[in-house]
């Protein structure tokens, strides 16, 4: 297998007025092409600063990101939006869909910015809209969308640029268990149908169930790291 | 860019409400704006017109004397008149113009009838020559105009109103001779005339020049020669006529420009227009205080979509160019409206004009009665058009550079 992505005894702290919150205490891990992994812990273990770092969101207190072998810790805020821009894919707990636009103009999005041309990115938008069982659907607002549709619409958007990778923040956390499920599935799905790497932070126990790499945080350290 | 132009583009309409008024507040903004500034320039070029038509003519040639003493006391002294004025008429006429020899003097005019009394500038007009260079013949409103010879008197429309004098009525003209003695001079009105100037309609009135040379004792001299250049170049005039007094020995003698006879209310008007464009410029402050709401508004409430635009990779030139392009379309498109506003109120002032009558009797600072008509000034339609795009435009930096200096992370947790 290919290793995508790995960081090495990756710190990160936080400044809370003045006390020093240790969000990650020396992280090292690695994630190969095409893994459904789970970044799973209770609430303040990590997960989402790891996400975060790894997405190049935010930038380490020490320790380095490696993106297809590229160090990224010491990229400016220009490169780092550069690297989000090709190279990684966001599906969020709360969708973030921008409501001015349909289905397919948010899908379309990410390929706006990498300036796909357009007969490029209605082909790409709408095999993607089907792919995620959208369909029919690309005109909608997501005013006019359910929960579980307005998920679908993010992961599309998430995908249709095909990033290397997919970071998804506690995707089912505003779905019912039902939707969550058919979400889930749909990512699965993907992940295999796509070779798309995928990355969730999660302690959501039918994430967690479904994935195939299963990496725990306790107080910003790995606990344990399970591939099933 | 053509998609963050787009995607600017689709914002506007996301707040339809806000969106409307503020372009609302822009397009009365400018509507507003050219309004006033046709009104006030129309204004002052019909102040202009006024003045020179009814009262200054473009030049006047006084004895220095009286000049400095009606300039600074106010006081018409009929014994620093101008002597031999027909040689002096040929001298000026030499140049091309047309001249009016004039006697002002200071007087009381009493209706006996209704035991009126009010003060009054008299001027002693020649009738032939005086129309060559004053308008008076265009505004007359009933009766004629003056003859020589005749005890006759023509009054201004709100000067006779207010003596209650109609035609034919009989007033006495109480004032002093030039050697100091009084004199009552009986006339009959033979006129009324409306000139737009409401100095001269209000206290002016006229009677023949021989009629006042007579009873005034001038002896043959006037109080000043009022000058009506057949050019615009007055001041090519005003030098060249300077320069041949100088050389013909006339040096008593001074010529005065219409800017120089009407410096006090020029600067009064200056003033007046001055404070009308600061009451303007506060309009145009209130639309972009409008205009600062909207994007600070749109700019905050947008925090965490901002945030989710640059994980996808929008970058921060992308997103501060995409309020740039926002206010500035809001602007332009507001801009556009109240052009086209501003097209229709000033089409109204142009071809209808707006009537200072409004304002009644009172004294506004401009030589104008009735209604006045607008000007088309492309700077004016030019300096809001391009105020309105630019200061939304800038406008938007602020917000939306502190919405990028947020950290994503962050930007993101915002509700």
């Amino acid at each position: 297998m290919q290793t995508l992505l790995s960081v090495v005894d990756l710190i990160k702290d936080y400044n809370v007025g003045e006390t020093v919150v240790h969000a990650l205490r020396g992280v090292t891990t690695e994630v190969e092409k095409g893994e459904f992994t789970a970044v799973a812990g209770p609430s303040g273990s990590g997960k989402s600063t790891l996400l975060n770092l790894i997405g190049c969101l935010d930038r380490p207190t020490s320790g380095k990101v490696f993106i297809k072998d590229v160090d990224v810790s010491s990229y400016n805020k220009k490169e780092l939006a550069n690297i989000r821009r090709e190279t990684i894919g966001f599906v969020f707990q709360t969708f973030n869909l921008i409501p001015i636009l349909t289905a397919f103009e948010n899908v379309a999005f990410p390929l706006s910015l990498l300036r796909e041309s357009a007969d490029d990115t209605e082909k790409k938008v709408n095999q993607i809209l089907g792919d995620v069982g959208l369909g029919g659907m690309e005109h909608r607002y997501p005013r006019e969308l359910s929960g579980g549709q307005q998920q679908r619409v993010a992961i599309a958007r998430a995908l249709v640029k095909e990033p290397g990778i997919i970071l998804a923040d506690e995707p089912t956390a505003n779905l019912d268990s039902g939707t969550g499920a058919e979400i889930l599935d749909l990512m699965r799905e993907l992940n295999e149908s796509k070779q798309a790497t995928f990355i969730f932070s999660t302690h959501d126990p039918m994430v967690i169930e479904r994935a195939t790499r299963v990496i725990n945080l306790h107080d910003g350290q790995i606990s344990s790291d399970e591939r099933k | 860019m053509g998609f963050v132009i787009r995607f600017a583009l689709k914002n506007i309409w996301r707040y339809k409400r806000r969106t409307i008024i503020t372009f609302a507040a822009i397009s009365i903004g400018i509507g507003a704006f050219v309004f006033l500034d046709s009104m006030l320039k129309g204004a002052y070029s019909e102040s202009v017109r006024n003045f020179i038509d009814y009262e200054s003519a473009h030049l006047k040639t006084y004895n220095r004397e009286f000049y400095r003493e009606m300039e600074d006391e106010g006081f018409l002294l009929l014994d620093e008149g101008i002597d031999d004025y027909e040689n002096l008429e040929k001298l000026i006429e030499a140049e091309n113009v047309f001249v009016a020899p004039r006697i002002a003097f200071s007087a009381r005019l009493v209706n006996e009838e209704i035991g009126g009394e009010r003060p009054f500038t008299v001027i002693g007009i020649d009738p032939e020559k005086d129309k060559n260079v004053y308008k008076l013949p265009d505004v007359v409103l009933s009766g004629r105009l003056l003859k020589a010879g005749e005890n006759g008197i023509l009054m201004g429309r709100v000067g006779a109103k207010k003596m209650e004098a109609g035609l034919g009525d009989t007033l006495t003209i109480l004032t002093r001779t030039k050697y100091d003695t009084y004199q009552a001079i009986s006339v009959d009105v033979v006129g009324i005339v409306d000139p737009p100037n409401p100095n001269v309609n209000r206290s002016v009135a006229y009677i023949p020049l021989d009629v006042a040379d007579v009873d005034l004792q001038m002896e043959g001299s006037v109080t000043e020669i009022g000058i009506r250049a057949g050019s615009d170049n007055v001041d090519d005039l005003l030098h060249n006529l300077m320069n041949k007094l100088e050389s013909s020995n006339l040096s008593q003698l001074q010529v005065v420009s219409w800017k120089e006879s009407g410096k006090d209310w020029l600067t009064l008007t200056k003033t007046k227009t001055a404070g009308s464009y600061i009451m303007i410029f506060v309009i145009f402050i209130i639309a972009a205080v409008g205009i600062v709401n909207t994007m600070l508004m749109s700019v905050f409430e947008r925090v965490q979509e901002i945030g989710m635009m640059r994980a996808l990779g929008m970058n921060d030139r992308e997103v501060l160019w995409s309020f740039i392009f926002e206010g500035g379309a809001i602007g332009f498109f507001g801009a556009i409206f109240g052009v086209f506003l501003g097209l229709i109120f000033n089409s109204y002032l142009i071809y209808h004009g707006f009537d200072w009558g409004f304002f009644g009797d009172v004294d506004i600072g401009y030589r104008i009665m009735g209604v006045s008509k607008g000007v088309w000034n492309p700077g004016a339609f030019t300096f809001a058009f391009l105020f309105s795009i630019i200061v939304p435009a800038l406008i938007s930096i602020y917000p939306s550079r502190k919405a990028i200096k947020m950290e994503i992370t962050q930007a993101l947790r915002t509700a």
